[in-house]
């Protein structure tokens, strides 16, 4: 039963860590490779450490991968979200000289 | 302030992975030195919380999640079409929202959010850039803002 | 029989890195290399943290900690280096 759900949750995670890739080569522009990477990222690590979460129980060591998730959740989107706006003012100049 | 120590310490007992008087001495001295080096960061205080704030805040969490797995399933699926349908487009967006942190946190939400992707934030203007024309719609009447609105007064 | 799911999992994440390199080598622009390297970054932290798992040692968790904390000042700096340098 647990192998069941720990397989289920690892296999969603890398499902999702596959599609994150694969925006990442196929898309033409920055911005689409950003929206990729941003979202399916976020959820494919969270899926997994999820997954070492069930598989691990009840212990100190869970606590620490559930800390391991929140720091993800909040500096990704925050990284891209840096990104991105470097690019875009590089652009900017660009457009303008 | 003491809420800050005791926060501290709880964390440093998790690192730690065990509980006896070394690691506890050690803790207190280390929570101690982080609270005066960081004085000037802890400028919002912890008792403003009621049972109003957390049943947005755990609201907010909920629908968070839900758009998260939607966004995902979209994405997924404009990846593995063989011919990709995307038309890319910027627009400006005006918050109401005051603190800093809360245009922090809804900046943040718009990039998870399905086809949506914040690039820069200046003043109260978003600038977000969507995949596709129908998200704009999304953005305009977020369900973040309003929750957050709530939460501000 | 579990940490055979575990290995398995660990050969895949690392095929899906070596894929996201050819974005990084070749990536136009400097931003293309910066997410990609941060994609990477994500996909180290749950390859850790599942050795950890297989060879029973908890402490490799602290790493994962660090490693996740450098990776985001890494991306923060090098983000904002790209833009001074386009400002000048």
């Amino acid at each position: 039963m647990k192998l069941i759900l720990i397989s289920l949750f690892l296999l969603g995670g890398l499902f999702f860590f596959t599609v994150g890739t694969i925006g990442l080569i196929r898309f033409p522009d920055l911005f689409s490779r950003v929206h990729a990477a941003a979202k399916c990222d976020t959820l494919g690590a969270v899926l997994c450490l999820i997954a070492l979460i069930i598989y691990n129980g009840l212990a100190f060591s869970s606590v620490k991968l559930l800390l391991v998730i929140v720091f993800i959740w909040i500096t990704n989107p925050t990284a891209t979200h840096l990104i991105s706006n470097a690019y875009f003012s590089s652009m900017k100049d660009k457009e303008v000289s | 302030m003491k809420k800050y120590l005791l926060s501290f310490l709880v964390f440093w007992i998790f690192l730690a992975e065990k509980l006896n008087l070394e690691v506890f001495i050690l803790g207190f001295v280390v929570s101690i030195i982080v609270f005066i080096l960081n004085k000037d960061s802890f400028s919002f205080n912890l008792k403003k919380f009621d049972t109003e704030k957390i049943k947005n805040m755990l609201k907010y969490l909920t629908l968070l999640i839900k758009e998260i797995i939607t966004a995902n399933f979209l994405v997924a699926k404009v990846v593995l079409s063989p011919k990709m349908d995307i038309s890319p487009e910027m627009i400006v967006y005006e918050t109401k929202l005051k603190s800093d942190i809360n245009k922090a946190i809804l900046a943040n939400s718009i990039t998870l959010t399905p086809g949506t992707l914040t690039v820069t934030l200046k003043d109260n203007k978003l600038r977000v850039h969507c995949l596709k024309k129908e998200y704009i719609e999304d953005v305009i009447d977020s369900k973040f803002e309003k929750i957050l609105l709530k939460m501000e007064r | 029989m579990i940490t055979k799911v575990l290995i398995g999992s660990i050969i895949f994440l690392s095929i899906t890195i070596i894929l996201c390199m050819y974005r990084a080598i070749k990536g136009p622009s400097q931003a293309d290399r910066l997410i990609s390297i941060n994609v990477i970054g994500t996909k180290t932290i749950v390859i850790i943290s599942i050795v950890s798992f297989i060879l029973r040692e908890t402490y490799f968790l602290d790493v994962v900690l660090v490693y996740a904390l450098i990776s985001f000042i890494a991306s923060i700096v090098i983000s904002s280096t790209i833009k001074r340098r386009q400002n000048q």
